[in-house]
């Protein structure tokens, strides 16, 4: 028998490309647009109203992140319990959520039990009543899930960064307990009636999207009087940030572990430095054989975990290194967060493991286009920001032409010292 | 429907192929039958710290990440009381990286002392990260020897104290790949973009050379039936009480565990449920509360967890869940609530085969149970059972003397 060499590595074959699904789009008779990905033999469907209306759309970003959780919690027919089994009798299941640019009101279903399920989530988004009630029970039990939060120090290091990094634009918002206790009934009525309209928002359906799914999205949706598609807002401009210390610093006294952020804000995806960055964050941190891991966790076990990473909003984006310590490590983690940092401004990363990061990449751009709804997640990601599809081509090719000396001088344009902020919570 | 082919190596080695061409994709999951539950009561959180020597380098290859990712794969693991489970996901034309990979560690590991130093630091900042730095992080280190007095189940999965985990030596390593990491002891399920000889040649290649272990007999003590009402306080740093509730339960393969799981969704799964609609929207008692089941292999437990609201005295909380449950021992549970939660468990199993990496370790645990197709019995299985049945299971569980009661108190 011949003996297999253990040593050697079997033959890798290079990702050629990525099956991309280009999503067919069509008006509903009102006007309203659908966007359609259809595969895989599971008869499941998912069904996606987004709204053009995220936190940053008020001034206390609790306003919309409210007015969206209150949908479901009582309309001129239902109340919540006749809604909650509404969707539950079905097996169905029905999510509310939102970021800082856009709300969601989804509903995943068997594919059979669409017809019986649909028209309630019509019901919630046209007819909701706030009942005062359901109101002071949402209010109060989001507060005390707020106050325990504040406990952890990854989850004020988070929120604590946000706010630093952007305000005092809407993307970056002071939130406290006052927050949760002075947002009003009215507000959330005010908020529903000007951003919640079928008019303002875009449907995309994954799944097993036959004939019978598209009907029916035709019958619950699009049979209103001709909309006015008020989607394509334009963004407010920009506005100027206000300049904060560079090293901040939360005192939690019972801490065992501190959260450390350190980071700045960056651009959106169509800036032309945006893949390379991207490639940037995993050298450093996206990934678990990037320089922050093999140091801080995999050499000097002061971490459970660490990362890199970039995100972008539809008015900006940031970049940021995140990890929770021991208190008693937390000074000489920062200090090897830097010295990684200045290790990829003055050395190129060597070959080998450009090609590793390279081909981690493809592999992960591939399993991310894997299924209906994972392909409908990559497309609305480059839709709602003005994108199309061939956005991830132009990542994929930056991906495979991107060499070590770009990788450097990225890093020394964005990741100047003295340009991060560095926060600890905790105990330094 | 999940269609799989099952084959076994001379050296015990089960494998079980699901073929799937719609994906790009191939993956492999690898169960291991060692938990928490095979540790030594004074050496535990062994398994996990386990888990994770085994990404430090096996015999012929030094480091385990670099390849897997240079092919474009990533990988993960986890452990739990009754298994530690291995997995990695990849484009399919690499398939074969994943087979060297994955049949070097399970020949044998590197064992470095530098891997042990690293790693028992890591898990204890993964201990403190997850069960002392956060608030209520501590439930489940409480819970578990106050519910089992004598069965392993009496220590969480990270371990006893974090003593134990400093304590790890080399031989005790050593010793713990000997006995468990071995073909007999395992089971691999290779699924995606291949072909049943493809894997069949593969397996052949890498892993038939592996010379088989003996399977260790699991002679573990039984919990003695419980039989009075198990109580704990203690008081904490949180802002607010929590309650939890435990009930013994039978294991994963009793003919009454779907029944069982069933019943915990009737209380409290979503929305609509009993616990959800009295408790936090009639009489507003907690902010959160939720039923379920740990499906352990071994005899678990049903909980019932919630966090009790300001101003509200524990005392009355649990008085008002004790009705709740009186009321559907005493109660048959409505036909159309019954078949609300079976349409709920039909459609999470459906919507969890969307995943190949899901199938994978679907088809693996069911092998492990004894028999790969139940994945493909589930939905008949829920579908049986019947409101007799959960009268039944709701009187013999939720009797008082079988439940263990904590007292999570906020210090202020």
């Amino acid at each position: 028998m011949i003996q297999t060499d253990r040593t050697q590595a079997p033959a890798a074959h290079e990702i050629a490309s990525i099956p991309m699904i280009n999503p067919v789009s069509h008006l509903l008779p009102n006007n309203l647009p659908v966007y359609e990905l259809s595969a895989g033999p599971q008869e499941v469907v998912k069904v996606e109203l987004v709204f053009n209306a995220g936190s940053a759309h008020h001034s206390n970003p609790l306003v919309p992140a409210f007015s969206i959780g209150m949908l479901q919690e009582g309309t001129q027919r239902k109340n919540a319990a006749e809604i909650a089994s509404g969707i539950d009798d079905f097996g169905a299941f029905l999510e509310t959520s939102h970021d800082k640019d856009f709300s969601n009101v989804t509903l995943f279903t068997l594919n059979r039990y669409l017809p019986q399920t649909l028209p309630l989530i019509r019901e919630i988004i046209t007819e909701p009543v706030f009942p005062e009630k359901e109101w002071e029970i949402m209010r109060s039990n989001r507060l005390e899930k707020f106050i325990i939060n504040m406990g952890k120090v990854s989850y004020i290091a988070g929120k604590r960064f946000q706010e630093l990094l952007f305000a005092p634009t809407p993307y970056g918002a002071f939130i406290d307990e006052q927050s949760y206790k002075s947002v009003t009934r009215d507000e959330l009525v005010e908020f529903w009636k000007s951003h919640y309209r079928l008019a303002n928002s875009t449907i995309f359906l994954s799944g097993h999207v036959a004939g019978e799914v598209r009907d029916c999205v035709r019958d619950v949706f699009g049979k209103t009087v001709p909309l006015n598609p008020e989607f394509e807002q334009q963004l407010p401009p920009l506005q100027p940030k206000t300049q904060v210390e560079r090293e901040q610093f939360i005192l939690k006294e019972d801490a065992v572990q501190s959260a450390i952020r350190i980071g700045r804000r960056l651009f959106t995806k169509t800036h032309p430095d945006y893949f390379g960055m991207k490639i940037l964050s995993t050298i450093l941190g996206g990934y678990f054989g990037s320089r922050l891991m093999s140091n801080i966790r995999e050499d000097k076990g002061y971490t459970y975990g660490i990362g890199a990473g970039i995100a972008s909003l539809r008015n900006d984006g940031y970049f940021v290194i995140s990890t929770e310590v021991g208190t008693d490590v937390c000074s000489k983690a920062i200090a090897e967060i830097y010295k990684e940092i200045e290790i990829l401004q003055n050395q190129p990363v060597p070959e080998a493991e450009l090609h590793l990061v390279k081909n981690y990449l493809l592999g992960n751009l591939l399993k991310s286009f894997d299924g209906p709804m994972e392909q409908m997640d990559r497309f609305k990601s480059a839709h709602l920001f003005g994108l199309d599809l061939s956005f991830y081509n132009s990542y994929t090719d930056a991906i495979k032409s991107i060499n070590s000396e770009t990788i450097r001088n990225l890093a020394r344009t964005w990741l100047q010292k003295d340009d991060l902020i560095e926060l600890v919570v905790g105990k330094k | 429907m999940i269609n799989y082919h099952r084959f076994t190596l001379t050296n015990g080695l089960r494998v079980l192929v699901h073929e799937d061409p719609s994906t790009p994709l191939a993956c492999i999951n690898i169960l291991y039958d060692v938990g928490a539950r095979d540790e030594d009561p004074n050496r535990t959180g062994f398994a996990h710290l386990f888990e994770h020597l085994m990404f430090g380098g096996s015999v012929n290859i030094p480091n385990y990440d670099g390849p897997l990712q240079e092919v474009g794969g990533e990988n993960n693991a986890f452990t739990n009381n009754d298994i530690t489970n291995y997995y990695l996901t990849l484009p399919a034309e690499n398939i074969e990286t994943g087979f060297w990979l994955e049949s070097d560690r399970m020949l044998s590991l590197a064992f470095s002392e530098k891997s042990l130093e690293v790693q028992r630091n890591v898990v204890i900042e993964e201990y403190k990260q997850r069960y002392l730095n956060q608030p209520y992080g501590d439930e489940w280190l409480l819970l578990h020897p106050l519910a089992y007095k004598v069965h392993p189940y009496r220590w969480a999965t990270i371990g006893k104290e974090i003593a134990h985990i400093e304590d790890a030596r080399m031989e005790d390593v050593k010793d713990f790949f000997r006995r468990y990491y071995h073909p007999a002891n395992a089971i691999m399920v290779v699924a995606g973009n291949v072909t049943l000889q493809q894997v069949q040649e593969l397996a052949e290649k890498w892993f038939a050379s592996i010379p088989s272990g003996e399977k260790q007999k699991r002679n573990l003590p039984e919990e003695p039936t419980q039989k009075v009402e198990q109580r704990q306080t203690v008081h904490r740093d949180v802002p607010s009480d929590a309650l939890h509730m435990v009930f013994h339960m039978p294991g994963r393969n009793h003919p009454d565990y779907h029944t069982i799981d069933l019943l915990s969704d009737v209380l409290g799964r979503g929305q609509s449920s009993r616990l959800y609609q009295s408790m936090i929207k009639e009489s507003q008692l907690f902010t959160e509360i939720n039923a379920y089941v740990t499906g352990n292999l071994e005899p678990g437990l049903f909980a019932i967890s919630g966090k009790i609201k300001q101003g509200i005295k524990i005392e009355d909380a649990e008085k008002a869940v004790r009705t709740e449950l009186n009321r559907i021992i005493n109660e048959p549970v409505p036909e159309h609530e019954l078949e609300k939660v079976k349409n709920k468990a039909e459609s999470t199993h459906v919507f969890g085969e969307l995943n190949i990496l899901n199938r994978a370790m679907n088809l693996a645990f069911g092998e492990l149970l004894g028999d790969a197709s139940m994945v493909n019995k589930e939905i008949e299985r829920i579908r049986a059972v019947n409101v007799a049945e959960i009268q039944r299971c709701a009187s013999e569980i939720l009797a008082p003397e079988n439940c263990s009661i904590l007292y999570y108190l906020s210090k202020s």
